[in-house]
């Protein structure tokens, strides 16, 4: 399935390289200065790898989740109200999502653990429109309509990368497998 | 009338002088003085008699009267009368008149009465006579009044044409100055004007017209002007028209043809091309074109401005107005399917008409446009085209030579998702784009994933050197582009100066120019103190190798990490790890790499995020 989709690691693409180097810049200079730095700078080639894989998230199905935990849309977990036999299909206007997701790199060296590095990755995509096929209080169908994207990686206070994409259209439902359930 | 009679009587005598010897000179030859006293004899003998009175007597009656006063009787014709068939209306020379004896009294007798007379029986006995006043022209009241002084009755008897005024009387019986016996009646009748016929004054001028009328005893009456072509000043109609009959004196009424105005024509029912054609030849002008609404007559006049009769000035404008077709307000039909769109027109009286399909980023089969726009005012019956929405599709770019994040977004800028992306050992710089799937230029449905597959660097498996002689070997090597290094000899029981041991070992996939480490035997160990040192060197350089070949990837790239690390990932939960050892042996420190995802607060805004919902059942 997310083969077909947008990845946060699409969104985030190129050689982590150089953001691997503007992490060993930082730490050198930072407060955790030391062996965090010795550390990184053994593995931050493997960690920029790593960290690129661990980004492979499918970026609908984060949008999804803040979604189903929208206020507006809440009313449509209550299966009372909506039974599941029922499908409903809310046609979302102009709006942006925001999503915040956290990627931390833990280094054991010889099974000691290293000062871990926290990067901030920050997804806000902006909808033209959309629509929501919701059952039983789970999202089941996305038809996201056409939107855009902006993406930044972050070290602290440091922005590594960013990306922001054009608007793309995209046709058609897209599933999200067992869905997502609103709460 | 009087005159005549005398003339005749002295006619009569001269001729009967003149006739006298004539006769006598014939029968009795005489001489000249006989012939004069028979002349006076003759003149003697000639008597004079007074005409009776025969009118109102029949006939007969008449006959023997005339003839007891010595009269001959001459019936000369008939006369219409109001006396009785066969009675004696007239007579000449009249009643009371001189005469010579045996001579002829002419009577006129009555055909049929007009009116009914009562049989006056006249009296046998003289009564005095009176002359017969004239009252021609006279009303009837003051014809009654003379006659009553004359001592004569009066009697209406009829109408007849006349030119004397109407009213008056037009004729009298018996005649002016003819005696009648006293109380005796005067048949009177009444004149009616005379009819005349109208001529035709068309063309004429006033003038002219006027002494035309005249000519016919008839008058000028108004005069007023109409629009008419040049000249101006003649006559173009009157009223009563040429040829109708009228009394005379009427007055008739003349139109004056006025070349400056003009009559404004009819235009409603015409097309509007014969309308100004219309206008054009009536010597107007065609003024502002308006439509209106109506359900019949279209594209025909339904009306004007000034109204057809209207008289206005040569080149005037006539607005007019143009049927067109009740119109219609179009209804939005975008986003809905075709038989609900069709029945929203139908129900607007309009025809909807599927004309095609249109790529759009909207569910299949729903309409995405329509012609004419929503809220346009279209005749009733019209027909509303709308197309629905086919997936959009889009040229595949060519990704070939760009690196992998590079194609990503051009994917995305197309509108095109990333597909599955390979490796495949290649000569073009690695990471870039060898080929892809579907191919350049192919028409794609939007959101197409689209396959690549990048360059990596081309692999060489390492030969096996062991056994071989160390030129051998270097040899071996350079063939397939990878460089030797050479460790020191070690004891060994092969033949002394061949390879005992390589790294990386035979078919191990390495990069192009990449070292492959040899050792080679310095054949069979003899046991010497040297050698116990050696064998320490020995040891010392082999862990020296363990350690350089853990800085050694068989990809040929120096890293702390290994080439082909295995790595696990869970996306199960809210964690993400990625483990790896690395080294080549235990004796290499291990370091390992976690990468934990955790994910933060997400936020949804909106002015209004829901804008509609719709309740399917399953």
């Amino acid at each position: 399935m997310s083969d077909s989709r947008i990845q946060l690691s699409d969104l985030i693409a190129g050689d982590l390289r150089a953001v691997a180097d503007k992490v060993e810049q930082e730490l050198r200079t930072g407060d955790s200065a030391g062996s965090a730095s010795i550390a990184w700078s053994m593995v931050k080639s493997e960690a920029a790898a790593r960290l690129h894989d661990a980004l492979k998230i499918d970026v609908l199905e984060l949008v999804a989740t803040a979604w189903s935990k929208a206020k507006e849309l809440k009313k449509y977990g209550d299966t009372a109200r909506y039974p599941p036999d029922q499908s409903i299909v809310v046609h979302l206007g102009e709006h942006a999502v925001s999503c915040r997701v956290q990627p931390v790199v833990e280094v054991l060296f010889n099974e000691v653990s290293l000062p871990s590095v926290r990067f901030n990755v920050e997804l806000v995509a902006r909808f033209k429109s959309a629509a929501l096929n919701i059952r039983g209080g789970v999202i089941r169908e996305v038809l996201p309509g056409a939107c855009s994207a902006q993406a930044v990686l972050r070290y602290g206070n440091v922005k590594l990368k960013e990306a922001t994409t054009p608007e793309v259209r995209f046709p058609g439902r897209l599933g999200l497998g067992n869905g997502i359930r609103i709460n | 009338m009087f005159r005549i009679q005398v003339c005749a009587l002295i006619g009569g005598l001269v001729v009967a002088m003149a006739g006298l010897p004539a006769v006598s000179a014939a029968e009795f030859p005489t001489t000249r003085p006989e012939r004069s006293l028979q002349f006076a004899q003759d003149i003697r003998a000639v008597r004079l008699g007074v005409v009776p009175k025969v009118v109102g007597y029949s006939e007969k009656g008449a006959e023997a009267t005339l003839r007891q006063s010595g009269f001959l009787i001459d019936v000369a014709g008939t006369e219409a009368s109001n006396y009785p068939k066969g009675t004696v209306v007239r007579q000449d020379p009249p009643e009371g008149k001189s005469a010579v004896k045996g001579s002829t009294v002419r009577v006129w007798t009555a055909t049929a009465p007009r009116v009914l007379v009562p049989q006056v029986v006249v009296p046998q006995v003289r009564v005095p006579q009176v002359l017969v006043p004239e009252v021609r022209g006279r009303t009837v009241r003051d014809a009654e009044t003379l006659l009553k002084r004359a001592r004569l009755g009066m009697r209406v008897s009829g109408a007849e044409e006349s030119n004397y005024p109407e009213g008056s009387v037009a004729r009298q019986e018996p005649g002016a100055r003819t005696r009648a016996d006293r109380g005796s009646t005067v048949y009177v009748w009444t004149a009616t004007m005379s009819l005349v016929t109208v001529p035709d004054l068309t063309g004429l001028s006033i003038d002219s017209a006027r002494q035309r009328l005249r000519d016919n005893r008839l008058g000028l009456g108004a005069t007023s002007r109409r629009p008419s072509l040049p000249p101006e000043g003649k006559i173009i109609g009157h009223d009563p028209e040429a040829r109708a009959q009228v009394k005379a004196g009427s007055l008739v009424s003349i139109a004056v043809g006025d070349a400056s105005q003009v009559e404004v024509p009819r235009l409603a029912g015409q097309l509007e091309r014969a309308a100004r054609e219309t206008l054009k030849t009536a010597r107007l002008r065609a003024g502002d074109r308006h439509t209106e609404e109506s359900d019949g007559q279209e594209d025909r006049v339904l009306r004007q401005a000034p109204e057809a009769g209207s008289i206005v000035a040569r080149g005037s404008t006539v607005d007019y107005w143009i049927a067109v077709p009740a119109a219609a307000t179009v209804p939005s039909v975008e986003g809905m399917r075709t038989q609900e769109a069709l029945t929203i027109l139908k129900s607007a009286r309009l025809v909807g008409e599927q004309t095609g399909t249109e790529e759009a980023l909207r569910p299949q089969g729903e309409i995405v446009r329509q012609e004419p726009a929503a809220g346009s005012r279209v005749p009733r019956g019209s027909r509303v085209l709308f197309w629905i929405a086919s997936p959009v599709r889009v040229a595949v770019p060519d990704l070939s030579g760009m690196r992998g994040p590079d194609a990503v977004k051009r994917l995305l800028a197309e509108g095109l998702v990333v597909g599955t992306v390979g490796q495949e050992e290649s000569e073009e710089a690695e990471g870039t784009v060898i080929d892809q799937n579907p191919q350049p230029a192919q028409r794609v449905p939007l959101g197409t994933p689209v396959n690549y597959r990048v360059a990596s660097l081309a692999l060489i498996r390492v030969p096996s050197l062991i056994n071989l002689s160390l030129d051998r070997a270097r040899q071996e090597l350079v063939g397939v582009h990878l460089v030797m290094t050479r460790l020191p000899a070690e004891w060994d029981n092969a033949t002394r100066g061949t390879v005992i041991d390589q790294n990386p070992k035979p078919d191990t996939p390495v990069a192009r120019g990449a070292e492959v480490i040899v050792r080679i035997s310095a054949g069979p160990l003899f046991l010497a103190p040297w050698v116990i040192g050696g064998g320490i060197g020995a040891i010392l350089l082999a862990a020296s190798a363990g350690i350089w070949r853990s800085k050694h990837r068989p990809d040929g790239t120096r890293s702390g990490v290994a080439a082909k690390p295995e790595v696990r990932v869970r996306l199960e939960g809210e964690e993400v790890d990625a483990d790896q050892g690395i080294g080549l042996d235990r004796n290499v420190p291990e370091v390992r790499i976690r990468v934990r995802l955790e994910r933060g607060e997400s936020e949804v805004s909106a002015r209004q995020l829901v804008a509609r919902e719709e309740r399917r059942t399953s």
